[in-house]
């Protein structure tokens, strides 16, 4: 699923136009694969989570839901939802399972745990609904890069 | 995918078993090896004893450099879809590079394309595709593009390790559209919904991809005798069609007249009428022998014979003559009145004309009977041939230049 070595636990830099802090790596697995996710303390103190996929780095941050969404059995892909007041595509859907935490994150999350996720775009920019037992949360993304730089002190 | 090995001492083959590359025969106990040449052939060909066999130089595991990036091939698969109780097939291959990124190579009839996925700003899904059909307009980006084609695929193979899973039959939903150098896509399977944007690749842009140097050499070559043979053919082509130009201010009309006459066609006997003495130029190579004649709604056989002084016939120019005219929705008028003859005069020896002409009704309106003897007349028949042979020349060598894309012309039209 690439290469996502460029971070280290702690590891301090900068990536784009963000300076951050490591501070944990989530794997993510289904039947189809794994993947990782990096969470990142930047540097105006929110967090943001690194996702590589198809060689496209990205900056996602999570925002809360201003307005209802379907259930996610109810989901379709290609269906055009209202989100946050913007239209948000559907392109995947899929179930995944925390299969490894490293680190400490800033919320409880713990091997084992269930997520549904839907995919989408929003304004040509990747988007996600993830779907957890505390309700939905908003995830919209930034490409960095395409060789996404990360450049830091351990 | 089985393999197989033979035995170099009875020549038993048998399946080879996966991982091992030593066993003994079963039928005699001779210990054979995987390394022999002859296992490594057996190896070769049974890689190609699939239902699908790859029909490109590219395999996976191969390693090349696209866009200033460098790629592995992950895995191929084999899709197809199905029209008419046929079914055509394309390959694909996934292309990985080391910091993940991901592009695709598809190869189906000859042609090459490169696409890698992307998120459109427009995104359109499933049910929307389908209701758009071929020659509708797409726009997923910035470009908009024509819809090419849109089918269920499935499918048939697959190898390597792709980065994805992928199952032989795996069914999807695509649409394929495009607009000049540009490339698009929209696949559907049960969980995912992709956009994919490229273009074309030349044959030689994925054999230097790959280093594949000789095989650039042949492609090389192939272009260059491709070349010269279309620049032929468009040499061809522009002779047979100076050639036609030429062709059609040809005829009769054309050259010196040397000698004329006329007579009342009345008044012309049994015997006919003789015109002459003329001397005809050898060196003015070809030379006509009009014969015409003139009435108002009557019929005629007029005849006119070049003859020596002698009376011995050389060469004659008949033809059944008419004239008529009528009334349909609008007045009409048709006549035949004139014929020729060509020849070449090889002696200047003083020559003569017989004209003969025979009324079809004795009481019709008839004026006269004429010939004219012309001279350095350009003949049609040369003309004529040589811009057909050109063109078919033309054709030939065209056809040969590019037999490789009519031929897939024809198989996409099957």
């Amino acid at each position: 699923m690439g290469d996502m070595n460029r971070f280290t636990l702690g590891q301090m830099g900068e990536i784009g136009r963000y300076r951050f802090h490591v501070l944990a790596c989530v794997t993510y697995g289904n039947e189809d694969g794994q993947w990782d996710e990096w969470c990142l303390e930047l540097h105006d103190g929110s967090i943001g989570w690194v996702e590589e996929e198809d060689g496209q780095t990205f900056l996602t941050r999570k925002y809360w839901l201003t307005e209802d969404v379907p259930a996610y059995e109810n989901v379709r892909l290609g269906q055009k939802l209202s989100v946050n007041g913007k239209g948000f595509f559907v392109v995947e859907k899929c179930s995944a399972e925390v299969m490894h935490i490293a680190g400490s994150l800033p919320f409880e999350l713990s091997t084992g745990d269930t997520m549904d996720f839907v995919d989408g775009i929003i304004d040509g920019a990747p988007a996600s609904l993830e779907y957890n037992d505390e309700g939905v949360e908003l995830v919209i993304g930034e490409v960095l890069a395409s060789e996404g730089t990360a450049s830091g002190t351990m | 995918m089985a393999s197989f090995q033979q035995c170099s001492n009875c020549g038993r083959r048998m399946q080879q078993k996966s991982g091992t590359g030593a066993t003994t025969c079963p039928s005699c106990g001779a210990d054979i090896t995987g390394d022999s040449e002859l296992n490594r052939a057996i190896a070769s060909a049974s890689e190609q004893w699939t239902p699908h066999p790859n029909p490109t130089p590219v395999r996976p595991g191969m390693k090349g450099r696209f866009r200033g990036r460098n790629y592995e091939v992950r895995g191929r698969a084999v899709l197809a879809m199905r029209e008419d109780d046929e079914d055509y097939i394309w390959h694909e291959f996934q292309l990985v590079a080391p910091d993940g990124d991901i592009a695709y190579l598809e190869y189906e009839n000859g042609k090459w394309k490169w696409m890698k996925p992307f998120l459109p700003r427009h995104p359109v899904g499933p049910e929307e595709a389908h209701r758009l059909s071929a020659g509708a307009y797409l726009k997923l980006d910035e470009n908009r593009v024509v819809i090419k084609e849109g089918a269920r695929g499935r499918v048939l193979f697959s190898e390597g390790a792709p980065t994805f899973n992928v199952n032989e039959g795996d069914q999807f939903d695509y649409v394929d559209a495009g607009s000049g150098a540009k490339l698009y896509a929209i696949q559907c399977d049960a969980d995912e919904l992709e956009f994919f944007r490229g273009r074309e690749l030349t044959e030689r842009e994925v054999l230097v991809g790959f280093s594949f140097n000789e095989a650039i050499e042949q492609a090389d070559r192939r272009i260059v005798a491709r070349r010269s043979q279309n620049f032929f053919a468009t040499v061809c082509l522009m002779c047979a069609l100076v050639s036609f130009l030429m062709w059609s201010d040809t005829g009769p009309q054309t050259g010196k007249v040397i000698a004329s006459g006329s007579y009342a066609i009345n008044s012309i006997g049994p015997q006919g009428v003789r015109f002459g003495p003329f001397h005809l130029d050898p060196a003015q190579r070809i030379h006509a022998l009009v014969v015409s004649g003139s009435m108002t709604q009557s019929s005629a056989w007029v005849q006119g014979i070049l003859e020596t002084g002698d009376g011995t016939e050389l060469l004659e120019s008949q033809g059944d003559f008419w004239d008529e005219s009528g009334y349909d929705d609008e007045p009409w008028h048709e006549w035949v009145l004139s014929s020729q003859s060509y020849f070449v005069a090889r002696e200047k020896t003083p020559y003569y004309l017989r004209l003969y002409a025979e009324r079809d009704n004795p009481g019709g309106a008839y004026n006269n009977a004429g010939y004219e003897i012309r001279s350095g007349v350009r003949y049609p028949g040369f003309l004529g041939t040589y811009s057909l042979f050109s063109f078919l020349l033309a054709i030939l060598f065209a056809s040969i230049g590019n037999w490789e894309q009519l031929k897939r012309m024809l198989e996409s039209n099957d």
